[in-house]
């Protein structure tokens, strides 16, 4: 039976390894190599005869291809971009609700000399793979969680340190219970598990409340859906920072953006909130955030144990846009508190 | 502005049909236009040095205002012409103009409002249409892929599962299909999408409604949020179905011929498919499920046939023997007695009509061991050429009562693996077709081989067997044109499963000048050295 489903696959190795041949590239050594050829177990079911016709030292490629391939599928997925040192501690940037990663501009290069940076647009924003975006998978924050781990995944971290903005904190959290042998750590800004009001609970929101900003998202993207940019013009000062912005910055998919606002306005993840406890967690919550309150910032602070709460100065929901200089000092501060804590 | 005294620009300022604000960078209103309060449905005093920006706006608004509007502005310094809505006791429709301005005091934001409530309304309206027609273009879409996929199967249960995948496929997390049974309601068939979480499998969907319910009252029973407790009353863990929403409904299939009704689960914001999907496609699934149904019920028929047929088969042979000994044993004694050549005839006109019965008993015994699968072969190398000899030479009377002969080319030894008892049978077959539709005039049997494949050829010189019927002699009770001869059309069907047993071929082609051949290829190796690639040349 094993010796069938060898002789059966050869040809579809032949066609992979003929695609692998075609670009005469050879594959650059990598974490696709690191898979052991099937080897032994070809010796094993064929009593030791090689059925391959291909020389042994090519026999790995089709293995690795689909592989590679399935990971270079990852990074395209979800924009990765990768700055810094390579090889010190990773920081995995997720922006949130209604924009991508430029999100982050102001505050990842003060990172960069010390740390890996991975910055990825969440699968359905900005310039990622909007085919990718699955109403279902995407149904619910778990779909974009397991993006992250996938990204991660991808590029083989460890240790890295998830930075969520607003309903990416929430994705932090998934992601985290998902695979907690990944993550270091995880800062979560402008955090809120429910936006809707519930008894006992104030989110900030009622369920009509989202309802206008469906019809505000609907409103925006009437007429001109692929196009944010004739609406969000640039800086008549500096055209060259508006040019630069208007392409990258805020183009979203109507429909997706419906689709999202509705995932992330109408969850509520308050139960998963202590499933990141035990992975150090640090707060940071804005003052008059329209978005995410205070009382919901420290209810997440009470639900995760051992997590740490910072009432920044900042005002606003994007520390991280107006407030760049304390936010980075905010995060720097719970990094070098963990290294300290590890080393 | 040139010509105005600030009194006179600030009355200018507040009579313009747009709304007008300075804010600090942290969003402080510093100062409005009279129109700006008015729409707030406050003073001027009530605004300036009170509110901030984001209280300007509908709540809609103003998480639109801080997720898009305010990182655009802090990036770009300027946004223009964002749909906002102004809060106030008649929210009102905006498009904002913003950008950071410089003063002697540091940064400012002004903000510049224009209304436009009927803008507003026609894009609703625009709006609304698209919606529909987006909405019911996806649907026609799954209910084209479901008339074309779901037929495709024609057993009840393969096609209650293509309609629990199609769903899947397209718009539920998980699938029930359930048909009545000879004891209710059974689950037939169930489908979960890839991404679902597994316990849902587990969902009995019976504890979850009542499906007798939905299927005699004709009505699909819709749960728009299916709660981890009432999950968890129908089999599925409490935890595994988290995080909400989740939703369910169960569409009776429309009344007909076939009761059942097919159960929805889907989950995740905005998921929930359009009720009248679910029903078109319960519809579309209710179809093919009657006609997978009526084909089955077709195809069991046939089946009960076959098997009453081998019975009867095997119920006549027994006496049918009996009697044919018992005839033989009487003309034996008659023989020598006064009536001797009389009652010789009588016993020969009786025993050559048990003899057709028992052919025609046996053709039905191998017809239904056929149709079940059960004809076996027993294998062994054998004297092909010495058995058509053989054959022919015991056929040869048949010929010569119709006042012609048969031509044997055959050579001894040329052997191969076969079941002798079968080809002999085969033979049999042909030859006495050969005899039956030849009109009378010679017929050849013909004996080739090479060393992989042996071929016997049976020709006659009779009418031959016009191109359009050469695949329908060998069917099932098929008889050709050309004789009075009684049988029962099954021949041929049984000669050419009994060559397939083989691993060979039979077909019938011309005989030049005249008349049919059929020829039989064999691979001498028997049965595994099939000879469909290659053919004797």
């Amino acid at each position: 039976m094993a010796a069938a489903t060898v002789r059966l696959a050869a040809p579809t190795w032949a066609s992979l390894l003929a695609v692998g041949q075609r670009g005469a590239a050879p594959l650059p050594p990598g974490r696709g190599d690191q898979r052991p050829p099937a080897k032994g177990t070809r010796a094993q079911v064929s009593g030791g005869v090689p059925l391959s016709p291909w020389p042994e030292a090519k026999r790995w490629i089709p293995l690795a291809l689909p592989m590679l391939q399935a990971t270079e599928q990852v990074l395209r997925r979800n924009n990765v971009r990768t700055l810094g040192r390579k090889g010190a501690r990773p920081l995995v940037f997720v922006h949130g609700f209604g924009c991508d990663q430029g999100m982050w501009r102001f505050v990842t290069p003060a990172f960069e000399k010390d740390h890996e940076i991975v910055l990825l647009d969440l699968t359905g924003m900005g310039g990622s793979d909007r085919k990718a975006y699955d109403k279902r998978r995407h149904g619910t924050l778990q779909g974009h969680a397991d993006d992250v781990v996938e990204v991660v995944e991808a590029l083989g971290l460890k240790g890295a340190v998830f930075v969520g903005h607003s309903v990416s904190a929430v994705i932090g959290v998934l992601a985290v219970a998902r695979r907690r042998d990944i993550w270091g750590g995880l800062v979560m800004v402008g955090p809120s598990p429910r936006y809707i009001n519930d008894e006992g609970y104030f989110g900030g929101f009622e369920r009509n409340d989202i309802e206008g900003l469906l019809e505000a998202l609907e409103n925006n993207y009437l007429g001109w859906s692929a196009q944010m940019a004739p609406v969000i013009m640039g800086n008549p000062d500096r055209p060259e920072l508006g040019q630069e912005l208007t392409n990258t910055f805020c183009q979203n998919d109507p429909a997706i953006a419906r689709h999202f606002a509705r995932v992330t306005f109408l969850s509520d993840h308050r139960h998963d909130l202590p499933k990141a406890a035990g992975v150090p967690t640090l707060i940071l919550q804005c003052s008059q955030d329209a978005i995410a309150p205070e009382g919901v910032g420290r209810y997440v602070h009470e639900k995760i144990p051992g997590s740490e709460f910072v009432h920044m100065k900042a005002t606003g929901h994007c520390p991280n846009l107006s407030h760049p200089e304390e936010t980075v000092e905010v995060i720097r501060a719970f990094l070098s508190r963990l290294g300290k804590r590890e080393g | 502005m040139a010509g105005l005294s600030a009194d006179a620009l600030e009355s200018f300022q507040d009579d313009l049909p747009v709304g007008l604000v300075l804010c600090d960078p942290d969003g402080l209103v510093l100062s409005a236009n009279a129109r700006v309060a008015d729409w707030l449905g406050k003073s001027v005093s009530e605004v300036e040095g009170h509110l901030h920006l984001p209280d300007l706006f509908t709540v809609g608004s103003k998480i639109y205002l801080e997720t898009h509007v305010s990182p655009l502005l802090r990036m770009q310094q300027a946004v223009r012409e964002v749909a906002m809505e102004v809060a106030g006791p008649q929210p009102r429709p905006v498009l904002l103009n913003a950008d950071y301005f410089p003063t002697a005091h540091g940064p400012r934001i002004r903000l510049l409002m224009v209304d436009i409530r009927e803008r507003r309304r026609y894009e609703r309206e625009l709006r609304r249409e698209r919606e529909r027609a987006e909405a019911s273009e996806a649907h026609l879409r799954v209910l084209a892929e479901a008339a074309q996929r779901l037929p495709r199967s024609l057993e009840v249960e393969a096609t209650a599962a293509a309609v629990a995948d199609l769903a899947v496929e397209h718009f539920a997390d998980a699938c029930f299909v359930h048909l009545r049974g000879q004891s209710g309601l059974e689950l037939v068939a169930s489908a979960l999408a890839p991404h679902a979480p597994p316990p849902l499998d587990r969902l009995d969907v019976g504890k979850l409604v009542d499906l007798e319910q939905a299927v005699e009252g004709q009505a699909p029973i819709v749960d728009p949020e299916l709660t981890p407790s009432r999950a968890a009353a129908a089999g599925v863990a409490d935890g595994a179905l988290s995080p909400h929403p989740w939703g369910f409904a169960c569409v009776p299939l429309p009344a007909g011929d076939l009761e059942g009704c097919v159960s929805f689960v889907w989950s995740g914001i905005d998921a929930a498919p359009p009720g009248t999907l679910l029903q078109d496609y319960a519809g579309v699934a209710s179809l093919a499920l009657c006609n997978a149904q009526a084909h089955e019920r077709a195809r069991a028929a046939v089946r009960s046939r076959e098997e009453l047929m081998g019975i009867l088969a095997h119920e006549f042979g027994n006496p049918l023997s009996t009697l044919r000994i018992q005839v033989e044993a009487w003309r034996r004694r008659v023989e020598g007695s006064p009536d001797a050549a009389h009652v010789q005839r009588m016993m020969e006109s009786v025993q050559r009509q048990l003899d057709r019965m028992s052919r025609i008993v046996a053709d039905m015994l191998d017809l239904s061991r056929i149709r079940a699968g059960r004809l076996s072969l027993a294998l062994a190398r054998t004297d092909v050429g010495r058995l058509v000899q053989d054959v022919a030479q015991r056929q040869q009377p048949q010929f010569t009562i119709r006042g012609t002969t048969l031509h044997v080319e055959a050579e001894d030894g040329v052997d191969a693996v076969c079941d002798a008892m079968r080809l002999e049978q085969a033979l049999v077959n042909l030859l006495s077709n050969a005899a039956k539709y030849g009109q009378g005039r010679p017929a050849t049997v013909r004996l080739r081989a090479d060393e992989r494949i042996l071929r016997i050829e049976v020709a006659d010189r009779g009418l031959g067997v016009p191109p359009a019927e050469r695949e329908r002699v060998f069917g099932r009770f098929e008889r050709l044109e050309g004789t009075s001869e009684p049988g029962a059309g099954l021949g041929l069907y049984i000669v050419r499963h009994l060559v397939g047993a083989h691993g060979g071929r039979i077909w019938v082609e011309d005989t030049p000048g005249g008349g049919a051949t059929f020829v039989v290829e064999l691979p001498r190796q028997g049965p595994d050295a099939r000879v469909d690639a290659a053919r004797l040349t």
